[in-house]
């Protein structure tokens, strides 16, 4: 009976040394399989998250962009008595200029010349690049200011922040020269005093940018002048051309400069 | 047991998705656009503002000329010498600068890494370029623009960014030194630290070079402030061509 007893126990005491040691196992398995999950999904995450973009730049409108026929939305602007009194005449004579001497366009002319800009963002920054004459736009997303306005030497195309409101990068833009193309949709020209914010927005799940720019400037609009871009994406496989603008091309001047004639 | 596994399975996932939504680790994650934020993924972030220094510049093998670029060269020594002003109708003309001349430019440039294109922007008149990450290859030489900054396509080697570059224009650059038809090069950029992007930029030129010529280039980061100026060039201003002390002489026109 005893060692039957002895026998029970012994049985018992296995079980309990199997069952803990079954036990202690599962644990392992399971620690490990948690582990393996972590090592699956976590760590790689952490690990890309170094060079990646955060929630405070949380849309990607990279790539080719072509304002199509059907792109434009662009009403009359109200412009200052002073500025009513720029004619026609005189910013085509400006433009002609400027395009005759290969000088560089600017804002915002580069935004809608007639070939497909390009837009490239990472977490840092965005740049807009146009094909035909232009330097190229920064627009820094890293919180900085702009920079002191009298010690900034203005351009053509300003000083560029944006930021994000939800899906819409705002941009906010200071320290333009009147210099290039100064002409703007609608009526009206750049001057040192313009302040532009632009909006920009994916459509139809990135198949279009709207972009609305809103001008203010106190010499030349009686009220902020708004208009919009609707950007389709370009081809996939879009080559830009590089535009080699030769001003020493004494035909391409007589072009440029001489009445047509039949 | 099991059970018990998969809750603590199943608090993983979650917490990898918490982490996910909060806006980590969005290699893989879809935009609006339905692509990826950026193909920078692991690779090196070599996006930023970068500045030569002077103890970055020209390290490598002194090259070796052809003797047709050896006698352009004594050419062009000797029209210094004797009252040439230098100016060449590039500069003269505000004529695109023809890569890579920001590369040995003082001011900064800038990349910016997009999911399927780089781009690098130089404050240089019509300097900034497109290097195209996407698989593509050159087009075909029937299709090929010869242009100032050619044709640049780019892959990732490890850490180091290959970009291979066909297409370039002919002709005297904007340093005064002649550029054949048939240039090829190759660039490798790898990050020394965040700080210190190196070059090695390896340029084939039958016309100039005897053997392919490489340098090795040092550029630092620039400081946070900086930000991009414009390089203004008119060339309908003759006063930016002339020096009250020494007048230049005129540039032999490109069309005469």
């Amino acid at each position: 009976m005893k060692d039957d007893m002895d026998t029970v126990k012994n049985n018992n005491t296995s079980e309990k040394i199997c069952y803990k040691a079954s036990r202690l196992s599962a644990i392992a398995r399971c620690f490990l399989v948690t582990f393996a999950g972590l090592f699956v999904f976590v760590i790689p995450t952490l690990l890309q998250s170094s060079s990646q973009s955060s929630p405070s730049n949380p849309v990607n409108i990279s790539g080719f962009w072509e304002v199509r026929y059907d792109g434009r939305n662009i009403p009359n602007a109200s412009l200052t008595p002073a500025a009513a009194k720029i004619t026609a005449a005189e910013q085509a004579k400006n433009t002609m200029h400027v395009i005759r001497w290969c000088i560089l366009s600017g804002m915002p002319m580069m935004m809608d010349s007639g070939a497909p800009i390009d837009i490239e963002q990472d977490s840092k920054h965005i740049g807009i690049l146009a094909e035909p004459v232009s330097g190229p736009r920064t627009i820094y997303l890293d919180g900085r200011k702009h920079p002191d306005m009298n010690l900034f030497d203005n351009t053509t195309i300003g000083d560029s922040i944006g930021h994000w409101e939800s899906d819409t990068l705002v941009v906010d833009t200071v320290g333009f020269s009147d210099k290039g193309i100064t002409a703007i949709p609608g009526g009206g020209i750049r001057t040192p005093h313009s302040h532009l914010v632009e909006r920009y927005r994916l459509e139809d799940n990135g198949a279009h940018l709207l972009v609305t720019f809103t001008w203010t400037d106190p010499t030349i609009f009686a009220k902020p002048h708004t208009y919009a871009l609707r950007y389709s994406r370009a081809a996939p496989g879009y080559r830009p051309r590089d535009y080699d603008c030769d001003a020493s091309d004494k035909e391409r001047a007589a072009f440029l400069e001489n009445a047509p004639h039949e | 047991m099991t059970r018990f596994c998969s809750k603590a399975f199943g608090i993983a996932v979650v917490f990898a998705s918490v982490l996910s939504a909060l806006g980590y680790g969005t290699a893989g994650r879809q935009t609006p656009a339905g692509e990826p934020f950026t193909s920078a993924g692991t690779t090196p972030d070599i996006g930023g503002i970068w500045e030569p220094r002077a103890d970055g510049r020209g390290r490598g093998a002194v090259a070796k000329l052809t003797p047709a670029a050896m006698e352009r060269a004594q050419k062009r020594r000797d029209a210094l010498a004797t009252g040439d002003s230098g100016v060449t109708d590039v500069a003269r003309w505000c004529g695109a600068l023809q890569f890579p001349f920001y590369l040995t430019s003082s001011p900064p440039w800038d990349i910016i890494v997009g999911p399927k294109e780089i781009v690098v922007l130089a404050e240089r008149q019509e300097a900034s370029r497109h290097i195209f990450m996407d698989g593509r290859g050159h087009p075909d030489p029937e299709h090929l623009e010869i242009t100032a900054n050619g044709d640049s396509i780019g892959h990732w080697e490890g850490d180091t960014l290959v970009v291979d570059t066909v297409g370039l224009k002919s002709g005297i650059d904007t340093t005064g030194i002649y550029r054949g038809a048939h240039q090829h090069l190759i660039e490798r950029y790898r990050l020394l630290d965040q700080n210190r992007l190196s070059l090695t930029l390896t340029w084939e030129d039958p016309e100039v070079y005897a053997e392919p010529y490489t340098t090795q280039r040092v550029y630092y980061r620039s400081d946070p402030s900086i930000y991009a100026m414009e390089d203004w060039c008119d060339a309908s201003d003759e006063s930016q061509w002339r020096s009250d002390a020494a007048p230049l002489a005129p540039a032999t026109r490109v069309h005469e």
